[in-house]
């Protein structure tokens, strides 16, 4: 299955020996997409690039042990990505749907990321900050921003030097189920998805000791 | 935890008998913990006193034509479109039907005091010949694109082994921690074998190539969404620093939590310090004009260049730089000529700017492609075809800067530049050279990976000493 990746991503042209590759386009159904990265397509000449500045293995090397590193990009991806906003509005809707006090809710995200009970001092800063980050989306409103259907491709053919431009039709957009996205949701839930993210960052989330 | 930190906490009996090899000193292993220490990226000694302290990877996709470039054939004016037989047990689809030698369609001229050939199509570069090291001896392995690719990038041509720039920052880190030690110039698609030619392989993530994209965002992810302010993004970062500090009071021991939230405000930097150093638009009119950043055929490239050197000044120790199109089976005298056009201006102004700079001395400019072309092409579509295929016997590579000896023409090709035939060596002897100039030794450079100690050269090689001006 095709996970959804940067959009630069998807739209970058990839050669293949003699040719061009056809666009990446993710899985049309939440189903189909949001599984383990396991099931994931793998292209060994564009690597997605949430797996390759968290040191996915090279695809043409066996792998004895995963190297682990903390580089910049992995920084970009985990805070910057569209990946990782669809990821922290969805927990907050799950957080909205099981609790109704903010209080309530931002226990319950202590809960599920880090499976412990939040410190009194957590929820006092959380809670502040859900107020503060409401007030702030609710004068930056969104933009909605819907898939390209089409893109404009430029190849220079091999044989003769020439430049040929073509129009590539993304056919998965035409039915395609999106996730729930930041415009859909109100201020309160962006900013509850502030705090989401910012756990889903945090060290205590991404390390096991 | 890094790899190297293995040693410490020896996992598997292999991991155990591995640090106590490393105790008894069988590598300057200690020495690599303590550098760890002060950050991956941290300058590092040298092993001997280098002559440059940067590099510049021009690399030229698709395989250009040594015979139409740097190394003209007029044997070949006598054997146009004479049938060539190919010697030698070699089969591949560059042997097959009915071959014939191509004559260049070009002429070539003496340049510079060593009079050094140069087809007439590159109009600017003799201003710099006496500064170039020409190099006809190298030969590749494979007549595949992704696979010589690999191999003059990485040194392994079946892929998944560090890039060249990987071992050198991985040796020497990088002078400035707020930019990434190794940087890619790529168009913007990728060459073939993608990012296999930038990886960082078995060695940690930190010596991986990042690709400065040439559209979008020169980083992905570099910038959050639209709506969200710097000042948003503060707030949330702060937030962040909240919860990990607390985390971090119960961890003390374990250094990649700091290292991790220090990564947070590196990346806040970033965002600023990446748009400022790639913007050009304050770069003067003369500067514009000399990397012909104002021309739609000389700009991509020339922009490329530029970045290059701007990015070299900043203290960032590798710069891969890609120029695909190169790969003329067909209508050569056309395509050749546009790419050479493409070329010529920005790696002059490249090599005089640097010059002028002061910075030329330690930096290194190296020139190639994955393989040269062949003296012969075959019939294609039915019908001649004035081009030519793939060759991995004879190739031109030309060095610049850091230690090369100027102003000279080292190895020779035979009369129809079918194969080199002086001062031949494989790729490894031009890694393990071009290594040697930055003060690093191959024998030396290793990790510890599948079982044995690698190094760029795979199985070890030696410097072309004939390349070098000391």
């Amino acid at each position: 299955m095709f996970p959804e990746a940067n959009a630069e991503f998807q739209a970058q042209p990839r050669m293949n020996q003699v040719t061009i590759a056809p666009a990446y386009q993710p899985s049309r159904t939440l189903e189909q997409r949001n599984r383990r990265s396991l099931y994931t397509y793998r292209m060994r000449m564009q690597t997605a690039p949430l797996f390759e500045v968290f040191n996915q293995p090279s695809y043409d090397l066996s792998c004895e042990r995963r190297d682990s590193s903390t580089v910049t990009p992995q920084a970009f991806t985990l805070m910057n990505s569209d990946n990782s906003v669809d990821r922290s509005i969805a927990m907050a809707l799950r957080l909205q749907r099981e609790e109704d006090s903010v209080r309530g809710q931002l226990q319950r995200a202590f809960e599920l990321t880090l499976g412990r009970p939040a410190t009194d001092d957590e929820i006092a800063k959380t809670s502040a900050h859900v107020k503060e980050m409401a007030a702030y989306h609710e004068q930056h409103q969104p933009e909605l921003i819907a898939p390209a259907r089409e893109l404009d491709r430029t190849v220079v053919e091999e044989m003769s030097g020439l430049a040929l431009h073509y129009k590539e039709k993304l056919d998965v957009y035409e039915d395609y189920v999106p996730h729930v996205k930041p415009w859909d949701v109100d201020a309160e839930t962006r900013a509850l998805a502030d705090v989401c993210l910012a756990l889903f960052n945090s060290n205590e989330f991404i390390y096991v000791y | 935890m890094t790899s190297q930190d293995f040693a410490a906490v020896p996992s598997t009996r292999r991991n155990f008998l591995y640090s106590l090899g490393a105790s008894l000193g069988s590598v300057a292993f200690s020495d690599l913990l303590a550098k760890e220490a002060a950050g991956p990226l941290a300058v590092k000694q040298p092993h001997h006193a280098a002559k440059a302290k940067a590099c510049i990877f021009l690399v030229m996709e698709g395989g250009p034509s040594h015979i139409d470039t740097f190394d003209p054939k007029p044997k070949l004016e006598q054997l146009h479109m004479q049938q060539f037989e190919r010697a030698g047990e070699e089969f591949s689809p560059m042997s097959s039907g009915v071959r014939y030698y191509v004559q260049s369609p070009y002429k070539s001229r003496k340049v510079g005091h060593a009079g050094m050939d140069m087809c007439e199509h590159f109009v600017h570069l003799p201003e710099v010949a006496d500064e170039l090291c020409f190099y006809r001896g190298c030969q590749s392995e494979s007549v595949d694109h992704p696979t010589a690719l690999y191999h003059i990038n990485t040194g392994n041509k079946f892929g998944g082994d560090p890039g060249v720039g990987g071992w050198v920052t991985y040796g020497l880190g990088s002078e400035n921690q707020n930019l990434p030690g190794y940087i890619v110039l790529a168009e913007a698609g990728f060459p073939q074998g993608g990012s296999g030619n930038w990886t960082n392989g078995f060695l940690p993530a930190y010596y991986q190539g990042t690709p400065l994209r040439a559209e979008g965002s020169p980083i992905l992810d570099i910038h959050p969404q639209s709506w969200k302010t710097r000042e948003h993004q503060r707030k949330n970062l702060d937030l962040l620093a909240d919860l990990n500090r607390s985390h971090q009071a119960k961890h003390p021991n374990h250094d990649e939590l700091a290292a991790r939230m220090a990564n947070y405000e590196l990346a806040y930097r970033m965002q600023v310090e990446v748009p400022d150093i790639i913007d050009l638009d304050g770069e003067p009119e003369s500067v514009r004009e000399m990397y012909g950043l104002d021309n739609s055929e000389t700009g991509p490239f020339g922009r490329r260049c530029l970045l290059a050197r701007r990015l070299v000044e900043k203290g960032v120790r590798f710069v891969q730089i890609f120029s695909g199109g190169w790969d003329s089976h067909d209508y050569l005298e056309r395509s050749h000529k546009a790419r050479i056009y493409s070329i010529d201006k920005p790696v002059t102004a490249l090599i005089k700017d640097l010059k002028q700079r002061g910075l030329l001395d330690e930096t290194l400019v190296v020139w190639l492609g994955e393989f040269g072309r062949s003296p012969d092409n075959h019939h294609r579509g039915g019908g001649v075809a004035i081009g030519r295929d793939h060759n991995a016997h004879a190739q031109s590579m030309f060095f610049a800067g850091g230690g090369v000896k100027a102003g000279h023409v080292v190895g020779a090709t035979d009369e129809i530049g079918n194969t080199a035939v002086e001062v031949v060596h494989p790729i490894k002897d031009l890694h393990v050279t071009l290594l040697h100039l930055l003060g690093l030794d191959d024998n030396k450079l290793t990790y510890f990976h599948g079982g044995r100690f690698k190094q760029l050269s795979q199985t070890g090689g030696q410097v072309i000493k004939e390349l070098l001006s000391t």
